[in-house]
């Protein structure tokens, strides 16, 4: 219907518009419940586009932003993209303005889709969907079932795979699966442990684009290394990180491993919902600083790793 | 010098693989004080623990590590504070599989509240595989209620690998509050 009400209003708005199902585009109207929203605003968060615009429906929250009233009325719908389109010309440089029509620009600049189809498997495991959903990025399918917490990928996970995952050939779409529908992608794997061990790849190149860069983490709480895996280096951190918050360069100085060990160790974190971001550096827990009255046993566990056969620290 | 002795406190209800546990890093073999378990509506298990488990780690000093398992008979809650004195910590261990597994670790939280306050504590839950719920955020905030930050963690103690784990995870815990900041770091 949106596509309809376009070829109607375009005539009357500043700037000639067409309807696009890219995340790429110059406005993108959010239902609030949708699981694309929260991408689509951290990916305008990174790329200052697109411009998101809430639909509103009665009875449904809506967050604070630009808003549609849901039906959709030609005068508001004229109205909301002359204004999209007025800070398009403010924000593109003065070359290039008279021709910043949405519909007739130059392609945009490339942005990277680093993350984006995992950002998804989180929403959908956040809204604890009964329905199965499907990530579609062209040549690399993703079911994804959040009840049972599971994935099926259309290949066995390698690392040429988790690579595909991380840097999608396109935008990833988000389809609903049919019951019984999930027939292509035939691997099934853990979607904690997926999440996780793209973390961990993807992390010890960049950190996940949804964290501040200069942002202290604290975890929630611990990663299930029972289920996921572990080596003596992340229960270095965690054990850091669950007490404290603090900036990536601090974790790597403090447990005294490379920075991206720690990026990685965060982004996987992040991506398994672990990680609460703290702008206001310095916040850590009183209740659990150091407390030199308590008995202290650091010299004997030493003992006990070495007889135990545990990682030595 | 004389040697020492050091206390790991393994607590949890009835059948949550105290006495596995103990038994899988043990170099002793375990002293058990199994009898026949009177208690077969709660739990269907011929034998149960009514006094304690014990097994031993000789360390490289010459020093021992005591491992204790606590009876899990609540009855027998009197027993869990004068085991938990001195200790350098406490693995409580779930049953994910018994009627209120969240109900069972909130009498463990209280009768060890000093112990898992103070960050010697970590949390096994068995049985995830066939019993998902509760999850373990659900472990996490039952703790928080309780004002504690606990690591939980699922685990299948018949593996060696996932006890190990619970003293890795316990023993980092506890370096980690001993550990103060270099100054300029933190707080």
């Amino acid at each position: 219907m949106l596509k309809s009400m376009l070829l109607a209003v375009t005539a009357e708005t500043t700037d000639r518009w067409s309807f696009s199902e890219e995340v790429t585009a110059d406005v993108a109207i959010c239902e609030p419940t949708s699981t694309l929203a929260s991408v689509t605003l951290s990916r305008a968060d990174r790329a200052g586009r697109p411009a998101c615009v809430w639909l509103a429906t009665d009875g449904v929250p809506v967050p604070t932003g630009r808003r549609l009233e849901d039906p959709i009325g030609t005068a508001s719908l004229i109205a909301m993209l002359d204004a999209v389109s007025g800070e398009l010309m403010v924000d593109r440089p003065a070359a290039s303005a008279p021709s910043a029509g949405p519909g007739q620009q130059s392609p945009p600049a490339p942005v990277s889709l680093r993350f984006d189809a995992l950002l998804i498997v989180r929403d959908l495991l956040d809204q604890g969907r009964h329905d199965t959903s499907r990530v579609d990025m062209g040549d690399l399918v993703l079911d994804v079932h959040p009840q049972a917490r599971t994935v099926h990928l259309s290949e066995r996970l390698t690392d040429g795979v988790m690579a595909r995952l991380l840097h999608p050939a396109r935008e990833p779409r988000l389809q609903p699966v049919p019951d019984g529908g999930s027939v292509g992608p035939a691997h099934a794997m853990s979607a904690d442990l997926l999440l996780w061990r793209a973390g961990l790849a993807g992390g010890a190149e960049a950190l996940l684009p949804t964290l501040p860069g200069d942002g202290a983490f604290t975890l929630t709480r611990w990663p299930d290394f029972g289920r996921l895996g572990h080596d003596p280096r992340f229960l270095r951190m965690a054990s850091r990180l669950s007490r404290r918050s603090q900036t990536i360069e601090e974790l790597a100085r403090t447990t005294n491993l490379p920075a991206a060990d720690a990026r990685a160790f965060v982004t996987a974190c992040a991506l398994s919902g672990l990680i609460e971001v703290r702008l206001e550096h310095a916040t850590g827990r009183p209740a659990h600083e150091a407390d030199r009255s308590r008995p202290q046993f650091g010299g004997v566990l030493k003992s006990i790793r070495l007889a135990l056969g545990l990682g030595g620290r | 010098m004389a040697r020492r002795e050091h206390k790991l406190i393994f607590a949890g209800s009835m059948g949550a693989g105290k006495t596995t546990a103990i038994a899988a890093i043990s170099e002793i073999p375990p002293i058990r004080t199994d009898v026949t378990n009177t208690d077969r509506v709660t739990h269907d298990k011929a034998t149960t623990t009514t006094a304690l488990d014990y097994g031993e780690v000789t360390l490289a000093s010459g020093d021992t590590l005591r491992l204790y398992g606590t009876p899990g008979q609540t009855r027998f809650d009197f027993m869990w504070r004068i085991l938990a004195e001195g200790a350098i910590g406490v693995v409580l261990l779930v049953d994910n599989s018994r009627p209120d597994p969240l109900d069972d670790l909130r009498t463990y939280l209280e009768a060890f509240h000093e112990t898992v306050a103070g960050s010697r504590a970590v949390i096994g839950i068995g049985r995830t595989e066939t019993h998902a719920r509760p999850g373990l955020d659900a472990y996490c905030e039952l703790a928080e209620c309780y004002g504690i930050a606990v690591p939980v963690i699922s685990v299948d103690v018949r593996r060696r690998d996932d006890v190990l784990l619970l003293l890795d995870v316990l023993f980092s815990q506890i370096e980690a509050s001993e550990i103060g900041e270099p100054e300029g770091v933190g707080n």
